[in-house]
């Protein structure tokens, strides 16, 4: 019990500080900019890349995938693409089919008010489902409680791994809720809907569950290994993050939490 | 294993049937020929050829690909073609077939622009407007895009939460470029005719009226006009733009966007013009515009008194100004006029350009007819989001993601067979996944919705959830408590798989229903997931569990 309250308090006091020092990482899409996209055959060599652009302050990274390499280039909004190409075909790549997206700041920000209501909504919603499924109180709210704790340690560490909240991992992270939840459900149903020892069944629980979140996590791999794509990468982390703490959250925090209210005399269905 | 016990359940067979019809939707059948992406206004083609149409055969030459038909670009002469199944001709004068096609699309499934390549752009009106004004700026818009002839293209108006409206346009082509100077030009067109004033001593003529000039200003009928200032006279619009010791020019407005009638688009031997042609040094366009009577009378009276002068070479004479074309106050063509012009109504003013290259030239001709045949755009539009997908980055994710998919489902599949040890579970798990991926697909070709890489991941979601779900059934099935029969381990088991359902489907909901950008996508294939799951293959899944699970339990207990 003491690790998971020590990483939640730790997560919200770093995702704290990241906002109030607004330090928050967040992709083109949520701050506004260009990036550019290309596909080139040989591994690109970033520093090189970086230092031909220099004027244009260039953020450059590069992606695997099947085909080769994608190297991906933010540059602010005022950046004149063209002349950015123009230096990049100097450099000997092949720009005729980069792609381009630009998203100017003020819709940049529309977008992340809208994704935090989003965000905040898909939450409520979530937290009433449980509360319709389970009709007591305390048991669902132990699951929002372990939901919470996944999102804000889920948001934290991709933060601290240098993962860009973007549109796609806003995404990652509503679909956590969903995700995280499937365990703590499988948990407080087990438990609440059974007679007999709360931990014994909490054990046997944990071993579906566990289960679950393997098949869950190998799926993402596949997605984190192949796609090629940082869209797909940067959801899969996002979701991998959280299933390793939905896992310390569903089996020790929630269910230490059940455990302790069912032997406390809890009513059980 | 019973089988032919389980197909006589419904929810087996209904599974079945949905799996094989999504199947018939999806599966890509060989077809023949290519689709018309575009026909440019100046295309032979032209009236002919619509976008959409499949061209089969050209000249005694089967039509497979888009390079069959882009051979045809240096061809003159009578061109046969098979369109649509009939067969039609057409004489080709100059070379140029001015058309885009591309492969005909085979299976139903939609693919959209991040996984085929395009370009998407957000218009946010400068202004805040109402949705007519949104509306009509999107007809304006579509005339252009449909007079340059870019491919085809879908427009949509989008509001955001706060009220805030867009225009979104994806195009299956287009530059960034191409874009800018078609799309978020305002388009307010005028043509103007600077006038050189004489000053004798400070003073001069403006037809009747006598003008007075400062250092700074102009002096016309008593009224003071600083430089850069304007005043009326003879129905025009006249700018002071500069003063020096005997010389002030003044600019009068002669033709703008509300004045043009119409456009050349085509070229019509002895009715107007509109070429392209070969000069020193690169490409010369012209076309021609016809103005109202009104402002060609405008034409008549800002060159009245014009003086003319005579090239001593070619000794064809001209005005001493010329005539110059703006498009949202930058100038984009100046024109001498002939000497024999000035005085007379001219309501079909030629506009030319010069360009490099012929593409650059084609497309600044086409561009310049599409903005001032549609006409100024009611509000100034300027572009929030540019996303241009470069095809080969497109399609490698298609194959990646499918390749993808594939391995998450054989390691899942991996691990249930070590966590069960049993082929019979694990290849039953894999098979329910798969058809709820090729349900979803077969929902998504049979709507019309388009599959992006938003679309992708939530396949993907599904993939995670259905999986989710069947263990907690297996496990129940398997390792549930004694005290209960396979029936109520199965009601047990559904209590959890609806729970986390519901639970998904709140997650989900509200990025349905603000639907900011492409994240709507991911957030309504989930939910379709999540319902054709719950619905129709996890219950199905149960059926087939239950038989399984039952035929090993009779079997030990015979063996006992």
């Amino acid at each position: 019990m003491v690790i998971p309250t020590v990483l939640l308090v730790l997560s919200l006091a770093y995702l704290g500080w990241l906002a109030a020092t607004g330090n928050i990482l967040l992709d083109v899409d949520l701050r506004g900019g260009t990036q550019i996209a290309m596909t080139v055959a040989n591994e690109p060599n970033i520093a090189a890349i970086e230092s031909s652009l220099a004027s244009f302050s260039p953020n450059v990274r590069s992606a695997r995938n099947l085909q080769g390499w994608i190297v991906y280039i933010d540059v602010p909004t005022e950046v004149d693409v063209a002349k950015l190409l123009d230096a990049m075909s100097a450099a000997g790549y092949d720009t005729a089919q980069a792609s381009v997206q630009t998203v100017g700041p003020a819709l940049g920000s529309s977008f992340l008010q809208q994704a935090e209501i989003a965000l905040v909504a898909a939450f409520v919603f979530m937290a009433i489902a449980v509360f319709i499924t389970f009709r007591i109180p305390t048991p669902s709210a132990y699951v929002v409680l372990s939901a919470f704790a996944d999102i804000a340690e889920a948001f934290a560490g991709s933060q601290l791994l240098g993962i860009p909240l973007s549109l796609a991992t806003f995404a990652a992270l509503l679909l956590l809720i969903g995700y995280s939840v499937d365990t703590d459900i499988l948990l407080t149903a087990r438990v609440m809907k059974s007679e007999g020892d709360p931990r014994l069944l909490a054990r046997k629980a944990m071993k579906t569950g566990l289960t679950m979140i393997g098949c869950t996590a190998a799926a993402l791999l596949a997605l984190f290994v192949l796609s090629g794509s940082t869209v797909m990468i940067h959801i899969a982390s996002v979701l991998l993050i959280g299933l390793v703490f939905d896992a310390l959250n569903t089996w020790i925090t929630n269910a230490g939490l059940l455990i302790w209210w069912v032997e406390r005399g809890g009513r059980r269905a | 294993m019973k089988i032919p016990g389980l197909l006589r359940d419904w929810r087996v067979l209904l599974l079945l049937v949905l799996v094989v019809s999504s199947l018939i939707l999806i599966i890509p059948t060989p077809s023949k020929g290519v689709t018309v992406r575009s026909v440019s206004a100046d295309s032979p083609l032209s009236g002919k050829l619509a976008v959409g149409d499949r061209l089969e055969w050209i000249n005694e030459r089967v039509i497979n690909t888009p390079e069959d038909v882009y051979a045809f670009d240096t061809f003159t002469g009578t061109l046969r073609f098979i369109r649509n199944g009939q067969l039609d001709l057409m004489d080709i004068q100059k070379p140029g077939l001015g058309i885009e096609v591309a492969t005909a699309p085979s299976g139903k499934l939609n693919f959209g622009l991040d996984l085929v390549g395009g370009t998407r752009v957000l218009l946010k009106p400068v202004a805040n407007v109402s949705t007519s004004v949104v509306d009509q700026t999107i007809a304006t818009l579509q005339t252009r895009i449909n007079i340059y002839g870019l491919r085809e293209s879908k427009f949509q108006p989008v509001t955001d939460l706060s009220g805030n409206r867009y225009v979104q346009i994806e195009m299956a082509g287009g530059t960034p470029k191409e874009v800018e100077d078609l799309l978020a030009k305002q388009g307010t067109f005028t043509a103007k005719i600077p006038r050189a004033l004489r000053l004798v001593n400070g003073t001069g003529t403006l037809f009747n009226s006598s003008v007075r000039a400062t250092d700074s200003a102009l002096i016309v009928d008593g009224q003071t006009y600083a430089i850069n200032s304007t005043f009326k006279m003879a129905g025009m619009d006249w700018e002071v733009q500069n003063i020096t010791s005997d010389i002030a020019v003044v600019v009068p407005t002669v033709y703008t966007g509300a004045d043009v009638k119409s456009v050349c688009l085509t070229e019509q031997p002895g009715v107007c013009t509109s070429s392209i042609q070969r000069t020193t040094g690169g490409w010369e366009f012209q076309f021609q515009i016809t103005t109202s009577q009104e402002a060609a009378e405008k034409f008549a009276t800002a060159t009245r008194g014009l003086q003319v002068v005579t090239d001593p070479k070619t000794s064809s004479s001209y005005l001493e100004s010329r005539i110059v074309f703006y498009i949202d106050n930058k100038p984009v063509t100046d024109l001498s006029i002939s000497g024999d012009l000035a005085g007379r109504a001219l309501a079909s003013p030629l506009i030319n350009g010069f360009r490099a290259s012929r593409d650059d030239a084609l497309k600044e001709k086409l561009s310049l007819q599409s903005i001032l045949q549609s006409g100024a755009l009611p509000v100034p539009l300027e572009i929030v989001r540019i996303d241009s997908i470069s095809a080969t980055l497109g399609s490698g994710f298609i194959y990646a993601s499918a390749l993808a998919g594939l391995l998450a489902m054989l390691s899942v599949g991996a691990l249930i067979f070590i966590r069960y040890r049993r082929w019979q579970i694990a290849l039953p798990v894999m098979a329910t996944s798969m058809s709820e991926v090729v349900i979803v697909l077969g929902v998504i070709a049979l709507i019309g919705y388009t599959m992006d890489l938003a679309a992708i991941a939530g396949i993907i979601a599904t993939i995670g959830t259905s999986v989710d779900s069947q263990v907690m059934l297996v496990d129940e099935l398997l390792a549930g408590a004694q005290i209960y029969t396979l029936r109520q381990r199965i009601k047990r088991a559904f209590f959890m798989i609806f729970g986390s359902a519901a639970t998904v489907i709140a997650a989900m909901l509200p990025l349905a229903i603000i639907g900011i950008g492409v994240m709507r996508g991911f957030a309504i294939v989930t939910m379709l997931g999540v319902f054709i799951g719950i619905g129709i293959t996890r219950p199905a899944f149960a059926r087939v569990a239950e038989k399984i699970i039952e035929k090993e339990n009779e079997r030990a207990a015979i063996k006992q």
